[in-house]
């Protein structure tokens, strides 16, 4: 962590998404023309920086993981299809909460609802999902590690 | 029946050429090296193929099996029990072997209790087994090589390629190559097999073909070799333990199956299970043994994690005027230590912020009141007004695991505010214990989430900045 503080070419994963995720910060903070009341507004720039750090850690990580890519295809698709998109797939979402009556148990059950946590995670065997899964969890507490400082920073200051 | 009488005379055939080969024996150290298992299997088909004498029955084939190894002079042997027996068909091979007795082998102890276990085992032993002592048999050869270190695979692999009723035949004639010259070396003795193959000049293109499980038991065999053979010496005992099942031939080690298709099973389950254990060191609270709650407990991270991102994103609205100064610090020095430095005096921060949180209370409690009266009439005003105040509801049971889980790194949560007029934003939340009093709320909450389920307002010690 300390060790790459210096260089400018600094690899680690930490250091990529850092960069990546405060310059999208900082475009956003560009668009911004005045402060949100409503909360339609303050729910969309939420989504916006949300949808910031996960492509720049998607983006950090590269292609090299089966989650990174399947996370900037969905994107790339999200983006495509407009914005609009998502708020209609969540509203989706609050009703199909209540089907969830017959709880599948067991590994297999518990694979499935992994497989669904996991972005690209219903293509896999189980055993690249635990692969994935690793590192997604790696990846993810970085995410969450960087952005608490980062907010730290801006909430202290 | 049939294939127990079918080992014997093919054992037979055996040995008598190895008799003449013996003396053969020490000038071919390295000549026959190459095809070990072609010379095997080759051996094998020729012996299959000959006549065979249906009378012989399973205990006699075992005793003269066994009166091999007393030939081989293990001196802590029971020596008498094979030779008073009645070998019909060895009669004329014994007595050659009679002198080589004498011939001091310095077996390794544990050899001779492999051997006295193999002899137990065939006390016990069932007809079906006869095959498994049989192969008992290669393992306590391999068990010799093993203890003399033998380094060569070739050499384990030797006996380990055959299926069980040929396996007979080799041990018995590997049983018969240490009389060479009363060598101790590994070298001879693998030697002295091939030689012995090769001396009764058995015709190579014989039909290669096994009958079909006993090759698959052949290759489930050698799958299990790598892994067998490391486990030869512990498993030495599982010997007379291992299942024999009426059509496999080869006995199963403890806990190794030789199908095919449970080695790959079997292997993908290692897999898994290594992939496991790397995640428990990654997840907190991964004491558990079981695999169904060890899954339980990853999914319940991962949940957590996604929630935690989600939360700071929220957090960020109303900071993000202030990245500017930040990003220009940031392309400066070119790193993290800005960020860094403002953990530090975030945590400086925080901690003056601890003197402010009493005076807040009171405001929270009128909060509180008015969001508890706004619920009642509509709820979509309740979480305007909360957005409003730049707060959001969330179950507690969220909020213990966000609190409790982030204790370890800092000791504040962040709280979403309109603006940033105020710098005291930071909630303390002690974290010691998991259910403290002092929790924090966080925006988290906005009308698109879409969680219906039950949710309690937990507004402890929360700083409200002023629009």
């Amino acid at each position: 962590m300390n060790s790459k503080r210096f260089s400018p070419t600094s690899s680690t994963i930490k250091s990529r998404f850092t960069r990546r995720f405060l310059r999208a910060l900082l475009k956003i903070n560009r668009q911004r023309t005045r402060t949100p009341s409503s909360p339609m507004e303050i729910c969309q720039r939420y989504l916006k920086v949300k949808l910031a750090a996960d492509v720049s850690m998607a983006s950090a990580v590269g292609s090299r993981r089966a989650w990174s890519r399947a996370m900037l295809a969905k994107i790339r698709h999200g983006v495509r299809t407009g914005s609009m998109c998502s708020l209609t797939m969540m509203r989706k979402r609050k009703i199909y909460h209540r089907k969830k009556s017959t709880k599948e148990v067991g590994i297999v059950g518990n694979a499935k609802v992994l497989r669904k946590l996991v972005p690209g995670g219903e293509a896999m065997d189980t055993c690249s999902l635990l692969d994935e899964t690793f590192h997604y969890i790696k990846c993810l507490s970085t995410q969450v590690k960087v952005m608490t400082r980062i907010a730290d920073q801006i909430c202290s200051t | 029946m049939q294939p127990c009488s079918r080992e014997m005379q093919g054992m037979n055939s055996l040995l008598n050429p190895t008799q003449i080969t013996l003396q053969d024996l020490q000038n071919h150290h390295h000549q026959h090296q190459q095809h070990p298992q072609q010379i095997q299997n080759s051996q094998i088909q020729h012996l299959q193929n000959s006549q065979f004498d249906p009378n012989n029955t399973h205990d006699d084939f075992l005793e003269q099996m066994f009166s091999t190894i007393p030939s081989c002079s293990w001196p802590d042997l029971n020596p008498k029990t094979p030779w008073d027996l009645k070998p019909r068909d060895l009669s004329d091979e014994t007595p050659p072997s009679n002198p080589d007795n004498n011939v001091p082998f310095q077996f390794d102890h544990d050899s001779s209790t492999l051997a006295s276990k193999l002899r137990n085992h065939q006390i016990s032993g069932a007809t079906k087994s006869s095959a498994a002592a049989a192969a008992a048999a290669i393992m306590l050869q391999q068990q010799l090589f093993m203890s003399r270190g033998a380094g060569e695979s070739g050499l384990i692999q030797m006996p380990l390629s055959l299926g069980a009723s040929d396996d007979v035949v080799d041990g018995s004639s590997s049983f018969k190559s240490p009389n060479t010259g009363g060598e101790g070396s590994v070298q001879a003795l693998y030697n002295g097999f091939t030689g012995s193959l090769h001396g009764p000049g058995q015709t190579p293109n014989q039909a290669q073909h096994f009958h079909h499980p006993q090759g698959g038991q052949v290759q489930g065999q050698n799958y299990g070799a790598p892994s067998g053979v490391m486990n030869q010496g512990p498993a030495s005992g599982s010997a007379g333990s291992a299942p024999a099942q009426p059509r496999q031939r080869v006995r199963a080690r403890r806990g190794q199956a030789t199908d095919p298709h449970s080695i790959a099973e079997r292997l993908r389950r290692e897999r898994i299970a290594e992939r496991m254990k790397a995640l428990q060191e990654l997840v907190p609270n991964a004491n558990k043994t079981d695999k169904a709650s060890m899954l339980d407990e990853i999914i319940d991270y991962v949940k957590f994690l996604q929630l935690q991102v989600k939360v700071l994103s929220m957090s960020r609205l109303g900071g993000a005027a202030a990245v500017a100064p930040l990003v220009a610090d940031m392309s400066s020095e070119g790193g993290g230590d800005c960020i860094q430095a403002g953990t530090n005096s975030g945590a400086l921060g925080r901690n003056s912020n601890g003197n402010q949180t009493a005076s807040s209370n009171d405001s929270l409690t009128v909060t509180e009141h008015q969001v508890a009266k706004l619920m009642e009439e509509d709820m979509g005003s309740a979480m305007q007004y909360l957005q409003g105040k730049g707060l959001c509801l969330m179950p507690i049971s969220l909020a213990t695991a966000i609190s409790t889980a982030t204790c370890h790194s800092r000791n504040a949560m962040i709280n979403n505010h309109n603006n940033n007029v105020n710098n005291n934003p930071l909630l303390q939340s002690n974290g010691e214990g998991p259910s403290s009093p002092s929790m924090s709320v966080l925006t988290v909450q906005s009308a698109t989430m879409g969680n219906g389920g039950g949710e309690a307002s937990v507004k402890d010690n929360t700083s409200v900045s002023k629009p």
